[in-house]
């Protein structure tokens, strides 16, 4: 045994697990090994008396009072039936108006089949707010750029409704996502956990992720 | 439909028993993951407030195949993490000093309260996987989809931040009440 094999143990360690008794030797004779050992078990304590934080006083009744200031805003439910019909309706209708735009635009984008089940899932992707900041902004001058082009398609199977309302549901999607602070659900975007900022920009694949879901915007409306 | 599905029905529908049952049920989470992610009370207040009333508010996203409380708890650490670098960027440009900090103050001192300290000083992504995986006892799975990385990722960082608080326990020479015995080979 050697330290090696012993940090690779306590790497996959379920936390309170003892120590095998193969590792014995190598501890006695490792005082690195050893300290880190203490280390883990000091840990395993200190977890198991871990207090919950102390409740804030009044929390509950001030937040249920900011509910009831802004109730208008609530949007509705949708459920897990409904959610999966209109799912796919934009899984449909998503892709179309990708493809739309990809015919519009020709050789200026590069297109890979963006729109996967995990994309759509409204859980799957939490993106960084401070990616999406960059990453909208791109996406709002390539929509709004290309939208004269893309109200003149007329074979696309969208509605035109849907079509003519593009810009406006971007623009109201953006505002609320950003706004609200929660992740855009639509599309996946890498993430750079080290800094806020990406490091390369937002793929048009997280455009179009994105435009899928303003498409969802209109059609859970809809269906 | 689930306990999670009816609570979200109502809460949606706009009743305030449902909206207080909501609260009640999160609010320990979610100021817990506050607290410990920004280290002051009055900003973990604000920010738990705030991923409340934006989760009740935004519950037609929430998918209901899934559990509840990991979506709510993404709410929270993406508002913790917004706040942080809200705070960076005002510091960096020198508008204000930094924030002072306050490490969330543990029912029983020592070694609970050495933890916190130690919580205190990892990395922002470290912290929040670790108070996410022991502290709110989600599974891999779910922190790596709260944190929005793959499961690898997650279980390295986890790994790293054991590791260094582990580290500062030994170093700030915390010893157990029962001993070193207890941590004896
Ligand atoms: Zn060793």
């Amino acid at each position: 045994m050697n330290c090696t094999e012993f940090e690779a143990w306590l790497a996959d360690r379920e936390m309170t697990a003892g120590l095998p008794a193969r590792f014995e030797g190598h501890l006695a004779d490792c005082e690195a090994c050893r300290t880190a050992w203490r280390g883990e078990r000091l840990l395993d304590r200190a977890l198991s008396q871990w207090p919950p934080v102390d409740a804030v006083p009044d929390f509950r009744d001030r937040v249920v009072a900011e509910l009831s200031r802004s109730t208008h805003t609530v949007q509705p439910f949708v459920s897990p039936q409904r959610r999966i019909r209109s799912t796919r309706w934009l899984a449909v209708s998503g892709s179309l108006v990708s493809l739309v735009l990809v015919a519009v635009i020709g050789g200026r984008l590069s297109f890979d089949s963006y729109m996967s089940r995990q994309a759509l899932d409204s859980n799957g992707a939490v993106a960084n707010e401070m990616n999406w900041d960059t990453a909208v902004g791109e996406l709002l001058a390539t929509v709004q750029g290309d939208y004269q082009q893309l109200t003149t398609v007329a074979s696309t199977g969208l509605r035109p409704s849907e079509i003519v309302a593009l810009p406006r549901l971007v623009d109201s999607a953006v505002g609320r996502e950003l706004d609200s602070g929660l992740a855009i659900t639509g599309p996946t975007l890498e993430t750079t956990p080290e800094a806020t900022v990406p490091a390369s920009r937002p793929s048009l694949r997280s455009a179009f992720g994105f435009l899928g879901e303003v498409v969802m915007v209109s059609g859970g409306g809809a269906s | 439909m689930d306990d999670d599905a009816r609570l979200a029905e109502r809460c949606l529908a706009g009743d305030p028993q449902a909206w207080s049952s909501f609260v009640h049920r999160f609010e320990g989470a979610v100021f817990g993951i506050c607290l410990r992610m920004l280290q002051h009370r009055q900003d973990a207040e604000d920010v738990a407030q705030e991923t409340l009333v934006r989760a009740v508010k935004h519950l037609g996203r929430w998918d209901a195949a899934r559990r509840l409380a990991p979506w709510v708890m993404s709410i929270a650490v993406n508002r913790c993490r917004t706040r942080l670098s809200q705070r960076r960027s005002i510091t960096h440009l020198g508008e204000v000093d930094q924030v002072q900090e306050e490490t969330p103050r543990a029912a029983n001192s020592g070694l609970a309260e050495e933890l916190e300290l130690a919580i205190a000083a990892l990395r922002e992504d470290y912290r929040a996987s670790f108070i996410l995986f022991y502290q709110q006892e989600l599974g891999v799975e779910e922190v790596a989809e709260v944190m929005g990385c793959p499961t690898g990722t997650i279980k390295t960082w986890l790994y790293r931040a054991r590791k260094e608080i582990a580290r500062k326990l030994v170093d700030r020479g915390v010893v157990s009440e029962a001993g070193d015995e207890l941590y004896g080979i």
